[in-house]
């Protein structure tokens, strides 16, 4: 009797037989073909677009999203100069351009309002194409990630699933898992602007898995420029880094791997990335820059409502004015105080880099686990938040051993707590009940159901 | 102060209801004119208060009650529509009064002077009154009495009604105004370029997002204009704003709900001031003159409503609507002590995923 070998993925058998029984072939089959999957998501990206434009123009609820209203007007403060709206720096007066920051809620870096300038010049949707093109091009490096990295790397030679072809079909499959997803292509088109960060973080991901350490450095000091959270994602690439020269034994022998010249300089371009990109804005926007973009996230208080259940905490013990504020115990004083999110969210997800980012294979693994709990422990959280780390389930899946069965329960779960979040912040949003407590109640539930879905995802890749 | 049933076409206080104060400080010293004006307002019994926000060419307080009101005493009543001016020292009360028969006491040596008109509606048009009349100069010794005509053109008109309706969205209200047209604009021929308006206060527990709105249309917003802030951050007692609405018979403004102070009722109503809704109008250059010296114009340099806010030539047309309050209940938090389940629910997220990053799985890795 022959022992058949107990493919890596078990996913794939169940997925086939489910295939034949919901007769969805044709539809995979299409799927197959990375060229129709580029042509498929392309066009669905332009008559979303469209669809927004007529939208918007006959309906009271808007598709666009406000944020894209929020980067048009910066845009256009910066082509517009005027005495209350000039660029504060000192390069700014002498360029003579205006202030992005003069429009309310703009905490953005400087880049995004430049990069659609041409909404001004071109077309007020030029951005949501920009956005939706990103969207694309993420998708071509996820693809050429899974032929050329991932997708050799957990087949086994012997198997039928390791040849060219099967790769390439299984990556196309896979990348449509982003491409079609319709929170990716949902969130592009109605201008958010994730999916410039997404492709400066896959690039960033792609440099470090084909060892191109300088462009992963400089890649990072961007993304880290663009939105502050990636730096997390430097923790992990220096463990990778130091441990492609052998590990030494003891924690001598580890410190000495995450210290030496080739982590130092890893280190020292991502940084010099991140701050010149910082010093430029600088010169150019001035202080308006720094406050927006950084040293307000410092003392934000999140008192409106998001899947965190800090929000209630932090709504609750606003100092109310007029208030005689009572003594506070210690341990009440420590619940309240921001380090209390802070600290469980940093150390979870440095640690997570350090623990697991000792090897190329498991980079994006390291990542997604990183950026997962960044996002659950995070003091706010929006749906885009999410985008943050399924991006990296195309690259992961082919990597978890996990049933249909199992997949299909956390994906459930993971949908079901955002699901019960969602109904009850719609009856305060848009009917005006009083639900805060319900809403606190499952941010709760948020919380521990996304703690959970993330432990089974790393049992899945770890065994 | 509130509006009073008298003849509108002569009489002209279409303010909105409750207290507006509007002041150009004399000083630059904040404390000095605090100190100053909360001193004038102890005097005829209003409270003081620092909410002040800044408007078109003053500092401009506005509640939508008159919470207190002590100038009974002097036969000022709550209900008169009145105007109080106080300008280096000296305080000028003008007040309505309805009543039909007054007694004057003649004094030596003050000149006074009594009208008796009537608006001569055989000749006067919705635009041009001629009120007709005698004047009596009470000279102490001897009354003279003079038959008078006098030709006045009134900057308030009235054109329609309006019905202002708070739509229940959420924390989202939405303005609702229908407006019917009595009468048509095209008859008036002194008119120039017209345009419809709504002209508003709302309280600091709400706001209108200007961005989405749009410049075109939010012509002015004063006040504190913040997007994010919950309202127990905010200082300025609320928003002036003045709108340009289409020239259609029904518009739809949404505005914002602040977060609120929890309390126990889970819930905090506001009542504020319906909009005022008009269509401004430029006055031919030649019938400038008639307007600027109508005695009984009440139109101010400074002052809390709307027509400061337009050029002199400018005439009014409102839609008269009932004077009640919009009112809406704005969910807020009830005071609860979460702090311990948050951070047992925290800790446990934490266990959950140390336990998969130290115990579990290292050596695999390896």
């Amino acid at each position: 009797m022959r022992i058949v070998p107990q493919p890596v993925i078990k996913l794939i058998p169940y997925h086939d037989m489910v295939l034949n029984r919901l007769s969805v072939r044709p539809f995979v089959d299409l799927l197959a073909s990375f060229h129709n999957v580029l042509i498929i998501s392309t066009l669905l990206r332009i008559i979303l677009i469209l669809y927004s434009e007529w939208h918007d123009a006959h309906s009271v609820v808007k598709y666009t999203d406000i944020d894209y209203r929020v980067f048009s007007d910066a845009a256009r403060f910066i082509l517009h100069p005027g005495p209350e709206n000039k660029a504060q720096g000192i390069l700014g007066a002498a360029l003579g351009v205006g202030d992005p920051y003069t429009r309310q809620t703009y905490r953005y870096t400087p880049l995004l309002a430049l990069l659609l300038l041409p909404n001004e010049w071109i077309h007020i949707s030029f951005g949501k194409y920009l956005f939706a093109g990103c969207d694309i091009l993420a998708g071509i490096l996820i693809y050429k990630l899974l032929v050329s990295t991932v997708l050799p790397s957990v087949r086994k030679p012997s198997s039928d699933n390791s040849s060219p072809s099967s790769i390439i079909r299984q990556a196309s499959l896979l990348t449509s898992i982003h491409l079609l997803n319709p929170l990716v292509f949902s969130i592009s088109t109605r201008g958010s602007s994730e999916s410039v960060l997404a492709l400066f973080v896959l690039l960033t991901l792609y440099c470090a898995l084909e060892r191109k350490w300088t462009l992963a450095a400089l890649a990072l000091g961007l993304s880290t420029h663009w939105k502050i959270y990636p730096f997390i994602y430097g923790v992990a690439c220096i463990g990778v880094i130091g441990s492609e020269r052998g590990m030494g034994k003891g924690w001598k022998g580890w410190l000495r791997s995450v210290v030496n010249w080739r982590t130092v300089k890893f280190g020292l371009i991502s940084a010099a990335s991140f701050v010149g990109l910082n010093v430029l804005m600088y010169l150019i926007w001035g202080y308006p820059f720094l406050y927006e973009s950084y040293l307000y996230h410092l003392h934000r208080r999140d008192h409106r409502h998001n899947f965190s259940p800090y929000f209630y905490l932090i709504y609750l013990t606003y100092p109310f004015p007029g208030d005689s504020i009572p003594e506070l115990s210690f341990w009440r004083q420590v619940i309240r105080s921001p380090l209390t999110s802070f600290l469980p969210q940093m150390i979870l997800s440095l640690g997570g880099g350090l623990v697991f980012g000792r090897s190329k294979r498991h980079l994006t693994f390291t990542w997604f686990v990183q950026t997962f709990v960044f996002v659950i422990f995070n003091r706010v959280c929006t749906s885009q938040y999410f985008l943050w780390y399924t991006l990296f389930l195309p690259l992961l899946i082919p990597q978890l051993k996990m049933t249909a069965r199992w997949a299909a329960i956390y994906t459930a779960v993971w949908f079901g707590a955002q699901a019960l979040w969602l109904s009850e912040a719609y009856k305060l949003e848009f009917i005006g009940e009083h639900v805060f407590f319900g809403l606190w109640v499952r941010g709760l539930v948020y919380m521990v159901a996304h703690t959970w879905v993330l432990a089974g995802v790393m049992n899945a890749y770890l065994g | 102060m509130k509006r009073q049933e008298v003849d509108s076409r002569v009489f002209q206080y279409e303010f909105g209801s409750g207290l507006h104060i509007s002041v150009v400080p004399n000083t630059r010293d904040e404390e000095v004119f605090y100190q100053e004006m909360n001193d004038f307002l102890d005097l005829i019994g209003l409270q003081g208060s620092d909410e002040w926000i800044m408007s078109y060419n003053s500092l401009y307080y506005h509640t939508p009650e008159v919470r207190d009101w002590t100038l009974e005493g002097y036969g000022i009543g709550r209900e008169s529509a009145l105007d109080i001016n106080w300008s280096n020292g000296q305080v000028v009360i003008k007040t309505l009064n309805d009543q039909a028969v007054k007694e004057y006491q003649q004094e030596t040596g003050v000149k006074k002077e009594i009208g008796v008109f009537l608006i001569d509606d055989e000749i006067s048009t919705k635009d041009d009154l001629v009120l007709s009349g005698v004047r009596i100069e009470l000279m102490g010794q001897e009354d003279y009495i003079h038959r008078t005509l006098f030709h006045i053109k009134p900057r308030i008109r009235k054109i329609g009604e309006s019905e202002v309706k708070l739509v229940s969205n959420g924390m989202h209200p939405k303005l609702q105004t229908n407006y019917e047209h009595k009468q048509d604009l095209d008859q008036d021929v002194d008119l120039e370029s017209c345009q419809k308006y709504q002209y508003m206060t709302i309280p600091k527990e709400f706001f209108l997002d200007k961005y989405q709105i749009g410049n075109n249309q939010l012509v002015v917003n004063f006040g504190n204009l913040d997007l994010e802030k919950p309202s127990y951050l905010i200082k300025e007692w609320g928003t002036e704003l003045l709108l340009q609405v289409p020239n259609q018979l029904a518009n739809e403004i949404e505005i914002h709900s602040r977060y609120q102070t929890p309390n126990n009722l889970g819930k905090t109503t506001i009542s504020f001031n319906k909009p005022i809704n008009f269509i401004a109008c430029d006055l031919a250059k030649d019938e400038e003159y008639l307007l600027q010296n109508n005695p009984f114009d009440n139109k101010l340099s400074i002052g809390a409503n709307f027509d400061k806010l337009f050029t002199n030539k400018t005439v009014f047309y409102l839609f008269d609507q009932p004077h009640d309050q919009l009112q809406v209940d704005i969910p807020n938090a009830r005071p609860t002590n979460v702090d311990l389940i948050t951070l047992s629910v925290l800790f446990v997220g934490v266990v959950i995923i140390l336990k998969r990053l130290l115990l579990k799985n290292k050596l695999k890795l390896e």
